[in-house]
């Protein structure tokens, strides 16, 4: 069963930059997908498509649906800067925001906030103001918020980026128990690995190379994407794209 | 100019409150409606009055070891339109006097009052209208952006320093020079941030100004810039005569701040032996009723009046400009 | 003098537990007091003492040092010392002559009246705000009838408070980083440019969250729970602490 379908995806900005020039993805249920490739490649404007929030040509189909209104409980996209999605003064509050808004009775929303936050390994934290938290608990809680709603795909904008490796692996547990399909955008690849068997490479708003992580990165022309090379072209070796 | 809890008589705050409450449902009113067609609009009021703030803190020197900072009326209706300028600025009042002790609960009203009413709304009208006639292009909004800025912090100021009077916490022999020759410097500063800012945002992205200049145009007649820009002058320069007619009875002799006032000994215990009259009367004035201190309350009124009437006189002025120069184009 | 503005507002476990008042009736006796501290004549020295009393009895209450209330609303003493202090010298009326100056008797009395009523208001808010989390507090505003887009707003302001605040302080000192020195007027420009930076974040992040609140299922209103029934109860307390301070007002004959 296909989780995401996209057929020939085109995506032009108002400034004329063709961010996506025909995109071809097709994503199984439960499936963990790393989207990897340079800055600049159209991979946030693709998660931005799926999910629903800029409207490109072509077709996109999401949990085996035409994509028309954005609904919460099918797609949930954690930003890259979590301080951009907790927008409520504390943090129960934002927890809270999408169950609210999908109507659930009041007891339902409030056990949706604390398993979620317990998901997270937040217990207790209902109260905080969002600021007053780390960089680690602040990407937690903007999972947890994005969780709440019980989404069925759930897609993240560079999860890894900025965090210590003691909170990258906590992100990278929650993905990895996360009951569903998971979609990541990451340079970080030593985690992405962790959590992903697949990737896709993008360049210029195409996909250049789909397939096995491990596999694909023992291709030349793919591990040149991730890997500076020295004068010699020796690799310099970098920890995260370790694998 | 954030008045606390204690400064503001009674009848003063409630009438100030009426007004406030009033301008504010309005002004909700009309953002309900255009929050309902663009919903983005909700965070973006919340992060421009948290810019508002946060601009605040950034101080900037106004000479003598002493800062000023930045009020942000002007600039945000420059970038939001009126109604939300007030908006933001009663967001920012609120917070600062509820989280911040800045500014006090009962005094609120007033400060709404002073800072987003007549420095947001009063500020706004005043742009449009130094725009109306000014050339059009960047140089004549950035002018009538500056020259708006300042104004509204002189307004706001001397408005706070008439209603400290009227409620007999200073006099307002002192308190209008001082309040208004000090910010007449922080106004400076202010209108230099604003156009920095309109500025920036130009640069950036033009279509985010409420209500932006027609793309800098380069061919117009340049003769009808030069005419129009005469009668700005023109007006500009009445106005600049009203204001000082009104205001140089109190502010001739000493037209200095407010803390050099209290520190400087010498010039205290000359002003003191110059006896004033109007403030003596009684021996609590903040709560004394009736007939005691007529001419207090009158110098307070006087003050209000005067500021209203430089207000109407300016509208008039511009309004009149406006009608001439538009029949002049026609013909 | 705003820089020291950037308090933290974190509320104590222990204020947090102690829940009990409905937070409208809060709200309106916290306002009611402060609206009887700025309505009593300065000479009436006793009821200041009596106010400074009640206060510190609510922050035993809610197990809060007087420290914290008290020296939070010591924020407000230099406007009311900058505002007031030529006062005493420009009031006229008998005069006592003190270290050399001429000084008004009843201009010394504004002058007390005014420090004393905006230190003690302050500190009552910041009484009110210790042991009220934010979102309660808000909810109670809703509660006593300010429009919902307002209190919508007031979340969101507060919310990135303290990130702009945040951003603009990094600003300043990259800037200082880089030899700005302000000691004249025209370098407020260089304030402008920061400013300017600063809206432009504002506005792109605004973008952002806005996407956020779609994503999640917004639609023109901030959900929040209904707050529970008014009870008769809270509303009695109301109605029980104005009596009381009215009683005490009559009784010292501090009642205008």
């Amino acid at each position: 069963m296909t989780s995401v379908d996209v057929k020939d995806l085109r995506y032009q900005y108002h400034d004329g930059l063709e961010a996506l020039r025909g995109i071809n993805l097709s994503i199984e249920k439960d499936e963990r997908v790393c989207i990897a490739g340079p800055n600049g490649a159209g991979k946030s404007t693709l998660l931005h498509c799926l999910a629903g929030l800029l409207k490109g040509n072509g077709q996109v189909s999401v949990a085996n649906a035409e994509l028309k209104n954005l609904d919460s409980s099918i797609f949930g996209l954690v930003f890259q800067n979590p301080d951009d999605q907790l927008f409520c003064p504390t943090l129960g509050d934002d927890i809270a925001f999408g169950p609210r808004n999908q109507k659930l009775a009041k007891d339902v929303v409030a056990e949706r906030v604390r398993e979620s936050l317990a998901l997270v390994g937040l217990e207790g934290f209902e109260y905080r103001h969002p600021h007053h938290l780390s960089i680690g608990e602040k990407k937690r809680a903007a999972i947890a918020a994005v969780m709440a709603c019980k989404p069925k795909i759930l897609a993240l904008d560079e999860p890894w980026a900025n965090l210590d490796a003691r909170a990258s692996r906590s992100v990278t547990d929650i993905l990895k128990n996360f009951d569903g399909t998971v979609i990541v955008i990451s340079q970080d690849l030593y985690y992405a690995a962790a959590v992903c068997k697949r990737m896709v490479v993008m360049d210029g708003g195409m996909v250049i190379a789909d397939g096995d992580m491990k596999k694909l990165l023992a291709q030349e022309k793919v591990l040149e994407y991730f890997v500076a090379v020295d004068d010699d072209g020796c690799p310099l070796c970098h920890s995260r794209t370790r694998i | 100019m954030h008045i606390p809890d204690g400064f503001i008589s009674g009848s003063i705050n409630t009438a100030s409150a009426v007004i406030a409450v009033s301008a504010i449902s309005y002004a909700l009113w009309k953002l309900k409606k255009e929050t309902y067609d663009q919903p983005h609009k909700v965070p973006l009021l919340a992060t421009t009055a948290a810019f508002v703030f946060a601009a605040q803190m950034l101080n900037f020197p106004i000479g003598g070891g002493t800062s000023g900072h930045f009020l942000g009326a002007v600039t945000a209706a420059a970038l939001m339109g009126p109604w939300a300028a007030l908006i933001i600025m009663t967001l920012v009042l609120i917070i600062q006097a509820l989280f911040f002790a800045d500014g006090g609960i009962t005094a609120l009203g007033t400060n709404i009052l002073n800072m987003g009413i007549v420095g947001g709304l009063g500020g706004c009208m005043l742009m449009r209208g130094i725009r109306a006639v000014l050339p059009v292009g960047k140089l004549g909004y950035l002018t009538s952006v500056a020259l708006a800025s300042w104004a509204s912090v002189i307004l706001a100021s001397a408005l706070c320093a008439v209603e400290l009077a009227a409620s007999q916490t200073s006099p307002l022999q002192i308190a209008l020079p001082a309040m208004v020759a000090t910010h007449a410097v922080i106004g400076i500063g202010e209108a230099l941030i604003a156009c920095a800012v309109v500025t920036a945002v130009i640069a950036a992205h033009s279509v985010i100004l409420y209500d932006c200049p027609v793309t800098v145009s380069t061919h117009h007649s340049h003769s009808h810039d030069l005419k129009r820009t005469g009668i700005v002058i023109g007006a500009g320069m009445v106005l600049a005569l009203t204001l000082a007619v009104l205001i140089s009875p109190f502010a001739s002799s000493y037209p200095d701040g407010l803390e050099k006032v209290a520190e400087d000994k010498g010039f205290i215990e000359q002003a003191a032996s110059e006896e004033q009259v109007s403030w003596q009367h009684s021996l609590f004035p903040d709560y004394a009723v009736g007939a005691v201190e007529h001419e207090g309350i009158s110098t307070g009124l006087a003050g209000f009046v005067g500021t209203g009437l430089v207000f109407v006189a300016g509208f008039i002025l511009i309004k009149l400009v406006q009608r001439r120069s538009s029949v002049r184009s026609e013909a | 003098m705003r820089s020291q503005r950037k308090i933290r507002h974190e509320y104590s476990v222990s204020a947090l537990a102690d829940l009990s008042l409905d937070v409208r009736s809060r709200i309106l006796i916290t306002l009611l007091f402060i609206i009887s501290i700025v309505t009593t004549a300065p000479y009436q020295l006793l009821m200041f003492l009596i106010y400074a009393g009640l206060i510190s009895w609510g922050a035993a209450l809610a197990r809060i040092s007087l420290v914290t209330v008290f020296g939070r609303a010591l924020i407000v003493l230099p406007f009311s010392l900058v505002v007031a202090l030529g006062v005493p010298f420009f009031t006229g009326g008998e005069t006592v002559v003190f270290f050399g100056l001429e000084l008004s008797i009843a201009g010394l009395w504004t002058l007390a009246g005014v420090v004393m009523k905006s230190f003690l208001s302050a500190s009552t808010l910041v009484l009110l705000i210790t042991v009220t989390p934010i979102n309660l507090l808000m909810q109670g505003l809703r509660g006593l009838g300010v429009p919902v887009l307002l209190i919508d707003l007031l979340n969101l302001t507060y919310r990135y408070l303290f990130v702009m605040l945040e951003e603009a302080m990094t600003l300043r000192q990259a800037a200082i980083a880089r030899g700005y020195r302000p000691k004249w007027l025209p370098q407020a420009v260089i304030v402008g440019r920061l400013a300017g930076t600063l809206f432009l974040r504002s506005f792109y992040r605004a973008e952002n969250i806005y996407a956020a609140m779609r994503l999640r299922g917004y639609k023109q209103v901030m959900p929040s729970d209904a707050l529970p029934k008014y009870e008769w109860t809270s509303i009695m307390m109301v109605v029980l602490f104005v009596f009381m301070l009215i009683s005490i007002r009559l009784y010292l004959g501090c009642l205008k």
